[in-house]
């Protein structure tokens, strides 16, 4: 019983992350209809130079964090200037291999400038012992994890539902072409929405770093994939079905690694993509177009 | 620069990315994007090897062997791939490699993560013939009847199958071949090393195969090939930077050339979004285009009336009876009945929302018939999907146009062509002369008003017994308007039942045999014009509309 | 259908014309490049360089690695050159980068050979050189690696195929016995990484196989514990280990997810001796494991500290080179590679005018003959499949630093 708890919560942080992550990437799709293949880079270069930065300046945490904060909103603001502004809105494939490029630059400049090696920093970030709550084993690091995942989804959605901002988010993503004519200015909504796509990215990533302490330079790749193939499975441009589908996949994620399935262990978000495809063809809480 | 070219595993490489490209350029074509690629490419490797190093087989039936697995594991892609669309099929595909890749790491039969080992070695030759023949036969593939569908479906697969396409068939068929060659190419990647391992064939490869194509142009054949050159010459070359004998701060050229790969891929994405090489571009290359265009003009000018099609008899062209339907609590169309002879115009009148473009919908088989019959002739048409119905004749245009943009105004029309079956061919000067456009001309590059009498034209081409034309005179100013009641009329004269919605009453009334006026979902009145003019009702639910210009 | 023979006439030719040009790949009399023709009867023009294939990762994942490799084959060809060369030749690298790409290093590969080298060093991974190795024959070219350890690469060689590093039967015959020795194990839980093809062929062939040999026995042999490659959490793993019994623990893993693994069985109690493989001793394993590293054992093909002129000269060396220092323990490999070859060449009396088919054979004459060279790694045999027979260095990890494996 303990175990199945334990793995549970496993499952919860893991998901935590990758709902964070999800997000990022579903509010771009669903407000600019648009896809972007450069996130996965930009959670890694943003958790990359925040580690770098901890571990050469001696950062506290919190501006530890918001390092990786600025560096992805940064970041997410560039892949709009350099990818998405040079082929325009109307284009979603030229734009996303647009953003292929972009990632390319991402990843070898990293690579270049920093090696191969992870970065390690972070070792003891808070601390205070773990705590035992029934039968959980749960250490401060966890639960401030998921506290800030939690907040932050919320804070998220609220602000896409209830703001000004927000509102202009999702009248971008019924008709671009309406906007402008009402003189609500298009290409700031743009910025912002990368901007906070970014952040989200940057902060997951300096989530993910606050359990491990690491972030390698190669990590991008497979943690973009999967940031993709959540918000697939959550349905395309849905804020509620990304954070579902993120925590969803961490739950399953860890009960496979706890039964232990081998090499089928980096195959389980494919798997299930196909599953649910199968059954719903536009994601758990998509709509047609 | 050119001694690349002298590194026999470079040209190896080089014709394997092109051919790979070919490939996805095959599945792409019906507008399918598909990541699953490398999975093909692995499982062809493995078919390949295993035959070959466990059986001994020789080159012909290794390839053979390959390309049937291949097709056989993309039998069940395929079919999946038609129950999704857009971002969900690229993503499902991209599954697809994941899975095939692990499967494979995990089945110890063909050597598990470890791979197979001591496969019969091929060479360059090998692989320039497989590429040449495949070149060819992929050329004949697009310039033939079948090509020119899978490109329509690329355009717009609904109007594909208004146009009696067999989306769902041609589709499947795409895959299946795209996979067959990809994975025959897998399979000569695997004799070239003489080994293979599951991780060669990942995500990476998936994804490297699809910028050869979105880099090089997807709308012609020569894109994909000059994509996958172009890039794979452009990295081996950065990668030898120091060997040219430039200047020492160029060296990063060398370490840096992933990064200078992505600017590159920014830059052109930002330039030419739909490839280097357009449609456009590609067809200017060529000129022998242009003398076969002269011939087609030439035969347009000497186009005279065609004979008629039909006659107009006692039957009925199409009876709708007792039709309704609903959107979930809404009610669009309630027990609407009328019949419609050939050689006869028949105009659909009634406010917006009265449910004219639904009967049009339900009678060409976009919508399901939910309730009551529709009989053309004296088939039922009830069951049939859309397309079946186009091939049986019935057409129809659309209310906001939808042409094949990437096709020329006379593979616009050819398509429609297809249709007709065994029922008479209207001449394709004619149908060209129809559409008022130069043969030759991109459909997309055409005013609005042009690329509806493209889409009239190719709707005619079919020979219908009945056309379905909805708004056809949207856009249009008073004389053009002329034209198009000129048109309309000329195809009652070939014996056609018209079944016309339009919201311009003067030119509704100015050529309508009969009008039925819908309101709400209910036939309110049907008569002909004059009658239908001075009808109370028809007057009260337009509250006075009748008489003016729209 | 009546457009197609002319649009595609091009394409086809030029895939004809491809296949045509096609020369097979041997490789042409030895290039001089460098030498100055002098029309005026000056003194001598210098000989003729020997060169030497370097295919390494300059970008990609193991690039940190592939900086490290070049700067010690550099320092390694520039002791030689500065000591008059392979008589009277200068030894000239050319460095190809692979990208950690099997099909780069088959092309680099390629590339190297049909410029003359001699022989070349490299690929750095075992996925890379398996991949390459299979082209050896045809090339007819030596190659070398200091550092793909996958088992059965060298016999894809064919003769031609070197490895200057301990395969993993070689490594755990002398680890797991110390190990075992040193904690009294004699029952251990098996843990390795599903999704890399070295370690996990370590996991499921040598190390069961070894293991055997010196009495220890594998108590998960059917019910693996496993993880993949990039992993970050290890929670359920750990808590797998934990429910096992057994005297001690095998980990099989590359550094970033051995750390992660420290830390983690630290945080749930779990105390066990741990051996280790070799790829673990690395800048990231101690940054990420910290002093929660503890009862780590380690093999390893180099040991720093070795009381040995030409190791601490070596040491001192790369430390002034290394821009980023610590230097892998590999890189000292190469160094090693460069000289035997220097010394093989030597001793059968070529220099960079000899013909390149009759030095290439007789280098790979002599490399096989090489018996007991005094490497800064140890002394060093090759074996008749080409292996290195290699002494094994056996350290521990506790608290986080790194120490020698006394008994």
């Amino acid at each position: 019983m303990t175990e199945l708890a334990q793995t549970l919560l496993n499952g919860l942080l893991l998901g935590a992350n990758y709902a964070l992550l999800a997000l990022s990437y579903t509010l771009v799709f669903g407000v600019l209809r648009l896809l972007t293949l450069a996130h996965g880079q930009i959670f890694m270069a943003a958790g990359l130079v925040a580690l770098v930065a901890a571990d050469r300046q001696g950062l506290p945490l919190i501006v530890t964090g918001l390092v990786a904060i600025v560096v992805g909103a940064s970041l997410g603001v560039a892949t709009d200037l350099f990818a998405f502004r040079p082929v325009g809105l109307g284009r979603p494939i030229a734009a996303a291999v647009a953003t292929i490029g972009f990632a390319l630059v991402i990843e070898n400049t990293a690579l270049q400038l920093r090696g191969s090696s992870t970065a390690v920093a972070l070792r003891e970030p808070l601390p205070a012992p773990d705590l035992v709550l029934g039968p959980f084993l749960l250490s401060t690091v966890q639960l401030f994890i998921l506290a800030i995942a939690a907040v932050v989804m919320v804070a998220t959605n609220a602000f896409v539902d209830r703001s000004r901002w927000g509102m202009a988010m999702r009248a971008l993503a019924e008709s671009p072409r309406l906007l402008p004519l009402l003189g609500i200015p298009v290409g700031r909504i743009t910025v912002l929405t990368l901007a906070i796509s970014g952040a989200l990215a940057g902060l997951a990533s300096f989530l993910v770093a606050l359990r491990n302490g690491s972030v390698s330079p190669l990590a991008g790749t497979d943690i973009g994939l999967v940031g993709l193939a959540i918000m697939t499975i959550g349905g395309l441009g849905s804020l509620p079905g990304a954070m579902v589908a993120g925590i969803g996949l961490g739950i399953v994620e860890a009960f496979a690694s706890s039964i232990g399935v081998g090499t089928f262990q980096s195959a389980v978000p494919w798997l299930l993509l196909v599953l649910i495809l199968l059954v719903r063809p536009h994601g758990i809480l998509g709509k047609p177009e | 620069m050119i001694d690349v070219f002298q590194n026999d595993a470079f040209r190896f490489f080089l014709l394997f990315n092109m051919l790979v490209a070919l490939g996805m350029y095959v599945v792409y074509s019906t507008g399918q994007l598909s990541l699953g690629q490398a999975g093909f490419a692995a499982v062809g490797a493995y078919a390949g090897s295993y035959v070959d190093v466990k059986l001994g087989w020789p080159l012909v039936p290794v390839l053979l062997a390959a390309a049937a697995a291949a097709a056989l594991v993309a039998i069940p892609v395929a079919f999946g791939a038609n129950r999704v669309r857009g971002l969900y099929l690229v993503m499902g595909t991209l599954a697809v490699t994941e899975v095939v890749r692990v499967s494979l790491s995990n089945l110890d039969a063909v050597g598990g993560i470890q791979g197979i080992h001591g496969m019969e070695p091929s060479g360059v030759l090998e692989m320039a013939v497989v590429l040449a023949l495949a070149i060819g036969g992929v050329a004949w593939l697009m310039a033939s009847p079948l090509g020119l569908e899978m490109r329509a479906i690329f355009d717009d697969e609904d109007a594909a199958a208004a146009a009696g396409v067999s989306t769902r068939t041609v589709k499947i068929i795409a895959v299946v071949a795209g996979a067959a060659l990809t994975g025959i190419a897998g399979a000569l990647f695997a004799r070239y090393l003489s080994f293979i391992r599951p991780d060669l064939f990942g995500i990476g490869l998936s994804f490297s195969i699809a910028l050869y194509v979105l880099i090089g142009g997807v709308h012609s054949l020569a894109g994909p090939l000059v994509g996958a050159f172009l890039i794979t010459y452009l990295l081996e070359v950065l990668n030898r930077m120091q060997q040219f004998g430039l200047p020492p701060v160029l060296d990063f050229a060398s370490p840096w050339r992933f990064a200078i790969y992505g600017g590159l891929v920014m830059a052109v994405m930002a330039v030419r979004p739909e490839g280097l090489l357009t449609r456009g571009a590609v067809r200017s290359l060529l000129a022998p285009l242009r003398r076969r265009v002269r011939r087609l003009r030439a035969s347009a000018h000497a186009a005279a009336t065609p004979a008629r099609l039909w006659t107009a008899g006692e039957g009925a062209a199409l009876e709708v009876v007792g039709v309704g339907h609903r959107f979930g609590g809404l009610v669009a169309l309630e027990d609407v009945a009328f019949t419609i002879r050939p050689a006869e115009i028949v105009a659909l009148l009634g406010a917006n929302g009265a449910g004219k473009t639904t009967l049009i919908n339900v009678v060409a088989g976009r919508l399901p018939l939910q309730r009551g019959s529709l009989r053309l002739a004296r088939t039922s048409l009830g069951l049939l999907p859309a397309h079946r119905r186009t091939r049986l004749g019935v057409s129809r245009t659309f209310q906001s146009v939808r042409v094949f943009g990437h096709l020329t105004v006379g593979e616009n029309v050819r398509l429609g062509l297809r249709a007709a079956r065994d029922r008479a061919r209207l001449p394709l000067g004619w149908l060209i002369e129809l559409t008022g456009a130069p043969p030759e001309a991109l459909a997309r590059d055409l005013t609005l008003v042009s690329q509806r009498r493209v889409e009239i034209a190719r709707a005619v081409a079919s020979s219908p017994l009945v056309l379905l034309l909805d708004e056809p005179s949207a856009g249009m100013n008073e004389r053009e308007r002329g034209e198009l009641a000129q048109i309309i009329r000329s195809l009652r004269d070939l014996g056609i039942a018209v079944v016309l919605v339009d919201h311009n009453v003067d030119l509704a009334l100015g050529i309508a045999d009969r009008i039925v006026v819908l309101d709400f979902g209910l036939v309110i009145a049907e008569g002909v014009p004059d009658a239908i003019r001075r009808d109370e009702r028809v007057r009260a639910a337009y509250l006075g509309t009748m008489g003016r210009s729209a | 259908m009546r457009d197609f023979p002319r649009r595609f006439v091009p394409f086809v030719a030029f895939a004809l014309v491809f296949a045509a040009c096609q020369s097979g790949g041997t490789p042409g009399p030895a290039t001089t490049t460098g030498q100055a023709v002098s029309t005026a009867t000056a003194a001598p023009a210098p000989k003729a360089a020997i060169k030497l294939g370097v295919l390494i990762d300059l970008s990609g994942r193991f690039i940190s690695f592939g900086k490290d490799i070049r700067e010690s084959t550099a320092l390694a060809a520039e002791e030689i050159n500065k000591a008059g060369g392979v008589n009277g030749s200068k030894i000239e690298l050319v460095v190809i980068d692979s990208a950690g790409d099997p099909e780069k290093a088959v092309v680099g590969y390629r590339e190297l050979s049909d410029k003359g080298v001699f022989a070349v060093l490299g690929p750095i991974s075992s996925g890379e050189a398996e991949v390459a190795y299979a082209q050896a024959s045809r090339l007819e070219t030596p190659i070398l690696t200091g550092t793909a350890n996958k088992e059965g690469i060298t016999e894809i060689g064919k003769g031609w195929a070197f490895r200057d590093t301990a395969s993993n039967t070689d490594l755990y015959t002398v680890a797991l016995p110390a190990w075992a020795k040193k904690y009294n194990v004699k029952t251990a839980v098996l843990v390795f990484d599903a999704q890399e093809p070295v370690s996990s062929a370590a996991a499921k062939t040598a190390i069961p196989a070894v293991a055997k040999t010196v009495g220890i026995t594998i108590v998960n042999n059917d019910a693996p514990i496993t993880f993949n490659r990039g992993q970050t959490d290890f929670t359920s793993v750990v808590q797998r280990i934990k429910g096992t019994p057994a005297d001690g623990l095998i980990i099989m893993s590359g550094p970033a997810e051995a750390g992660l693994i420290a830390r983690e069985l630290a945080r749930q109690g779990e105390a066990r001796p741990i051996v280790g493989h070799p790829a673990q001793n690395s800048n990231t394993f101690y940054e990420q494991g910290g002093v929660q590293i503890n009862k780590w054992v380690l093999p390893s093909i180099f040991d720093p500290d070795r009381n040995d002129p030409a190791v601490k000269s070596y040491v001192a060396e790369m430390k002034q080179r290394d821009k980023e220092p610590p230097t892998v323990p590999e890189a000292a490999n190469y160094y090693d590679i460069v000289k035997m070859v220097a010394k093989v060449l030597t001793e059968a009396k070529i220099d960079g005018g000899t013909d390149v088919k009759r030095a290439r054979a007789d280098l790979k004459k002599g490399l096989s003959a090489l018996k007991d060279y005094p490497g800064v790694g140890g002394k060093i045999t090759f074996t008749a499949t080409g292996d290195a027979d290699k002494t094994v260095f056996l350290f521990v990890v506790n608290g986080g630093k790194i120490e020698a494996l006394g008994n």
